[in-house]
């Protein structure tokens, strides 16, 4: 199997509302290469846009746009996703969890961390000098 | 993203959209979608051509809806893939709008009283 046998796949991109959509169409190329199941491209590809769309509105340090440092690794059938990024420190991990498991009404911040805890099987941040720097593993969709 | 609006004459409108609805695909239909909201009695947005959907742009499907809503109308859903789809009902919001698989369930959808 191709998707067992190559090495993770690395870009780094200075994060602004321009370059999302080049971020997204390289996870998107870079797992249908790899033949992952389309669901969990897909998902992968709403974690990042969820997580650098909060940095973007959130979590600026840099005027100019933040340093982000995104690796790909498959694991089928699932997909690892590494986000470094020069943003503040933020920690989405125990939010998203707890937003994915409360109803839409009463759940605590966002749809984009409500995504992000449904979508990631595995969450791990963090900090690293003056990067965050969180752990993703998207699986495929259970139903 | 590109957006076409492709019937507005009546009480209803038919909006198109193509391509992905990210940070700035939502930039592109903010006005438009908000203007039809904000107008008409409902509004049918064909989302067949969706290729991603992030939470951005639900933020902007849910003010058209709310809008709608507090009118007495509707946003329907056209066609959104399935993975679309997925993303919408796992952000929990298919309650604030219809989803139609066909132009009859649209229809349907935007005049459930005839």
């Amino acid at each position: 199997m191709l998707a067992e046998t190559v090495e993770a796949e690395s870009r780094a991109y200075i994060a602004t509302p321009d370059r999302l959509s080049d971020i997204d169409s390289w996870i998107e190329q870079t797992g249908s290469a790899w033949r992952l199941a389309e669901g969990v491209v897909f998902r992968a590809r709403v974690c990042v846009a969820e997580l650098l769309g909060n940095l973007l509105e959130h979590g600026r340090c840099r005027p100019d746009g933040d340093d982000v440092r995104i690796t790909l690794r498959p694991c089928p059938p699932a997909l690892e996703v590494e986000i470094s990024d020069t943003g503040r420190a933020f920690d989405p991990t125990a939010r998203a969890i707890a937003a994915a498991a409360a109803p839409p009404a009463n759940a605590p911040g966002g749809r984009g961390l409500r995504l992000l805890g449904a979508y990631a099987t595995v969450m791990a941040y963090r900090r690293a000098g003056e990067r965050n720097v969180l752990l993703l593993r998207v699986a495929p969709p259970s139903r | 993203m590109q957006i076409t609006i492709v019937d507005d004459a009546g009480t209803t409108a038919k909006v198109v959209l193509n391509g992905r609805l990210d940070i700035s695909g939502a930039e592109k239909i903010a006005l438009p979608l908000a203007t039809l909201a904000g107008g008409k009695r409902g509004v049918l947005l064909d989302m067949s051509q969706v290729t991603f959907l992030a939470s951005i742009g639900i933020r902007h499907l849910v003010s058209a809806s709310k809008a709608l809503t507090r009118r007495g109308g509707r946003l329907v859903l056209l066609n959104p893939s399935p993975m679309v789809t997925d993303v919408l009902d796992t952000s929990g919001v298919l309650e604030l709008m219809a989803i139609a698989r066909s132009d009859a369930e649209a229809a349907a959808a935007l005049n459930p009283h005839t």
